[in-house]
């Protein structure tokens, strides 16, 4: 009775009281919605498939300077193959990566076709644009212009079709651009850059606690040559992208690795669980 | 996403199933007999009791007038009308008619008209918002205290009844169902005479909630269509019978009810989702091309219960009565196609279901409930409690993304409700509790398609992969309230909370068939798992309701109600106490 006779007198005194005080509780934003896409499965993906996310997409990374054992090239037959990348590694780093949309970056200015900015590692942006035909890569920036030894900005006279949709087994690029007036590391740079990108196969790829399927398997042959007869480089990279999730699995070989089957990796990233 | 496991709700077979047994009029206690619970069921109702009145299994609430007991006694009978409890599947289809069978077909019609208002201050609880950036309650967009509702719903309950004694068809359907009170205005035409006039409202459309089809067999009565699905109190499965309930359950069913040794034992079919359809060539009927993505579930149950009429009587002569039931459950999806009720998937995009769409979903859920009334004319006494288990072989919504982990659940809840009459004054107390889950949030109602739960959110998922594969927090069906503000506004039910309810009323007076009851309760609470709460604490607050309610015995009644709702530290923020909530309302009814 006293909880009763306390509710009650606290019920009527708030009655009289504030009848026209202010909410100390704001309206609320509406609550962020989600772009919608479901996949359909159909091994085929279109470019409403791949969603530039705006909100934050969480992966597990192998720390720099770690090699992972990968087997890239799967299991099973072709069209059914099985990708297994769901081993778990007390050493894997979470991270996030969040597009951002490109225009306060210093580089932004260099970039006018440019969209979105995704973090490409290495303190390095990729510059990005998306339409119906593809997603296009306009080139590279570094994440601050100073000190000048470590600004980095690469643009591309043509943009590059990373992933030109629809995405299906069968699609290859093999696309050079040249490069004028860079800068990599501080010091100018001439050269061409190479990218061999074929989509090569279809199946189900296992990442920690989920499953993908079909996941496309995209390889991507990148071959930096500066010119005048200057070093090449080669990096090597496996992407498994799935409709609506983009790339799940992303592996890159060591530098100038040579084999396209390559088992050791420089770097895995998976997609993971929020 | 888990399924509700407890919907089966079928149970409460009655007296239907007595007519196979051809003594069936002997379990009619007599008055001098002594208090003996074989008695009680299966019983058969007569001609002259109310058909198709529920036996017992929905709660009495508070504002339902039943019809005005003498002093001193417990009401038996809470509303008029069919209700959802298989219990009265058939009821009035009885041998008992063989003596005068119908000539020609008969339609009977009952319902009630309602229209509530109420004003809410302060749900919010002046707290701010959560962590996941929203208020605990609807803020008013001017940014004031208040805010109000008010509809109306007209009910009825249709039944057609075949020449002879054994076959009738049944509905529901709500004529105005739960419209607000001027929500659909005739816009934008001069229809109004002057400004000053209103140019009316838009007609809504009728809504068929249920149809089936009764029928009594030489060894008990089979139903079948969509039905009212309601078991004992209501926690679990319940068919919003009551005037003031809001939803309630139908089933899809095929059901099956004999008398076994003085019990009666139930089955029951549920086609609880089925689809994605097709039209078959001629474009008239629709075709289920995925049958195993379909939920169904069976139940089987054995009862005890008694008609309102033998509770009457023996009430009248002062018995005691007993009733009780039990059943299991087993509800089950082998594969699924999210995309069919996704946003963005095939429901908006209009495309056919394909192969790709169909995925492995591997649900199952057991459910074990009982229920038990005992009563006299001064006293009841009535309880329910589940127990359930679920797996979700395959979590995942989304297609073609399997999440390789199992979800799994373990829920229980129970209610205890009891109710002493001495003079014009009725005292009791009502206790209950739903189990937790340790996430945070209540997990009342999640959104499926949300996949994190931060600490501190009122509400959100309860399992979250890959760290807390379980879902444990039972829900009341929200359509058993036990309050006002808290659980059934706030939160929205009761979950993952245990609450003490002690309660009174007392008859003011009796004028003609008129009464006038005033009736209290307080209701305590505390969060079973404190780290669903918002703040982390597990005292949710104290509540208490006052009611002042005048009917009659004609169908007439109105209703006042007050509520204050002061709020424990489960809903402080950081910086900001939670304040109190209040809530008046005022109901009228019209029951025919």
């Amino acid at each position: 009775m006293k909880h009763l006779k306390l509710t009650l007198l606290l019920a009527v005194c708030a009655s009289l009281s504030a009848a026209c005080d202010g909410n100390q509780t704001p309206i609320a934003d509406p609550p962020p919605t989600s772009q919608s896409c479901v996949p359909n499965r159909d091994g085929i993906i279109s470019a409403d498939e791949v969603l530039i996310a705006t909100e934050s997409a969480q992966y597990l990374q192998s720390p720099p300077s770690v090699t992972r054992t990968v087997n890239g090239a799967g299991t099973g037959e072709s069209g059914a193959r099985k990708w297994d990348f769901a081993t778990e590694y007390a050493d894997d780093q979470d991270v996030t990566v969040t597009p951002t949309r490109l225009g306060a970056q210093w580089y932004a200015p260099q970039f006018t076709e440019g969209q979105f900015v995704v973090d490409a590692g290495g303190g390095l942006d990729a510059i990005y644009s998306k339409d119906d035909r593809a997603l296009w890569l306009w080139g590279t920036a570094s994440h601050v212009d100073t000190p000048a030894s470590a600004k980095t900005i690469v643009r591309y006279p043509t943009p590059v079709p990373a992933l030109r949709f629809p995405i299906a087994v069968g699609n290859v690029d093999d696309i050079t651009v040249a490069i004028t007036g860079a800068t990599i590391a501080g010091l100018p740079f001439v050269g061409t850059d190479r990218y061999q990108i074929t989509v090569s196969d279809a199946g189900r790829v296992d990442v920690p606690y989920v499953r993908f399927s079909p996941a496309l398997k995209v390889s991507t042959v990148a071959t930096r040559v500066a010119n005048p007869g200057g070093a090449t480089f080669v990096r090597r990279s496996l992407s498994f992208v799935f409709e609506c999730f983009g790339e799940v699995v992303h592996i890159d070989s060591a530098l100038n690795e040579t084999n396209p089957d390559f088992t050791n990796a420089a770097l895995m990233r998976r997609f993971r669980l929020p | 996403m888990l399924h509700r496991t407890s919907k089966l709700a079928s149970l409460a077979v009655v007296a239907l199933a007595t007519a196979a047994v051809p003594h069936a009029a002997q379990a009619q206690p007599t008055p001098a007999a002594e208090p003996a619970p074989a008695d009680a069921a299966p019983a058969v109702p007569t001609p002259a009791a109310a058909p198709a009145i529920a036996p017992t299994a929905a709660p009495i609430p508070d504002d339902e007038p039943p019809p005005i007991p003498p002093v001193a006694k417990v009401p038996v009978l809470d509303f008029i009308g069919p209700s959802s409890d298989i219990g009265i599947l058939g009821a009035e289809l009885t041998p008992r008619k063989y003596a005068a069978p119908r000539g020609e077909s008969v339609f009977e019609i009952h319902g009630n008209f309602r229209s509530r208002g109420a004003a809410l201050r302060n749900l919010d609880l002046d707290r701010g918002l959560d962590t996941a950036g929203q208020p605990l309650y609807t803020v008013p967009l001017d940014g004031g205290q208040w805010l109000t509702l008010g509809d109306m719903r007209l009910r009825t309950d249709l039944a057609f009844y075949a020449p002879g004694v054994g076959v009738a068809v049944k509905a529901r359907i709500d004529w105005l169902d739960n419209i607000g009170l001027g929500a659909t205005p005739i816009a934008g035409t001069p229809r109004a005479s002057s400004f000053a006039a209103t140019p009316g409202q838009n007609g809504v459309t009728p809504v068929v909630k249920r149809a089936w089809g009764e029928v009594l067999l030489p060894v008990g009565v089979l139903a079948v269509g969509r039905m009212g699905a309601h078991f004992g109190l209501g926690m679990v499965a319940n068919g919003g019978d009551c005037t003031d309930c809001n939803g309630g359950d139908a089933a899809d069913r095929v059901a099956f009810a004999m008398a076994l040794k003085g019990h009666v034992l139930a089955a029951s079919y549920d086609f609880a989702a089925s689809g994605p359809f097709t039209k078959g060539k001629s474009q008239d009927h629709i075709i289920d091309v995925s049958p195993t993505d379909d939920v169904s579930t069976w139940t089987l149950a054995l009862l005890r219960i008694a008609v309102p009429a033998t509770l009457e009587r023996r009430s009248a002569v002062g018995l005691t009565t007993l009733q009780y039931a039990a059943y299991v459950s087993h509800r089950a999806q082998d594969r699924d196609i999210p995309s069919a009720y996704l946003p963005g998937g095939l429901g908006s995009t209009g495309a056919a279901a394909t192969e790709n769409d169909l995925i492995r979903r591997d649900f199952s859920a057991t459910t074990f409930g009982g229920w038990l009334r005992w009563s006299r004319a001064d006293f009841r006494l009535e309880a329910e409690a589940v127990g359930s288990v679920a797996t979700v072989g395959q979590p995942s919504l989304v297609p073609g993304a399997e999440i390789t982990q199992e979800a799994t659940s373990q829920q229980w809840g129970f209610a205890l409700e009891s109710e002493y009459a001495i003079g014009n004054a009725r005292f009791g107390f009502n206790t209950g509790a739903a189990s937790g889950d340790s996430a945070p949030g209540f997990g009342a109602f999640p959104n499926p398609t949300q996949t994190v739960t931060q600490a501190g959110a009122l509400d959100g998922p309860q399992a979250h992969f890959p760290r807390d594969t379980t879902v444990d927090n039972f829900r009341f069906h929200p359509d058993y309230a036990v309050d006002e503000i808290l659980f059934r506004r706030i939160i929205g039910t009761v979950t993952d909370a245990v609450y003490l309810r002690p309660h009174a009323g007392v008859r003011l007076a009796n004028i003609g068939a008129t009464a006038i009851d005033l009736t209290g309760a307080v209701v305590a609470s505390w969060a079973l798992e404190a780290a669903s709460t918002p703040s982390g604490a597990s005292r949710l607050g104290v509540e208490a309701d006052i009611g002042l309610r005048v009917w009659s015995r004609d169908g007439f009644a109105v209703r006042g109600a007050y509520a204050a709702f002061l709020p424990g530290p489960a809903f402080d923020n950081t910086n900001l106490q939670a304040q109190p909530a209040q809530l008046w309302r005022a109901d009228v009814s019209f029951r025919f």
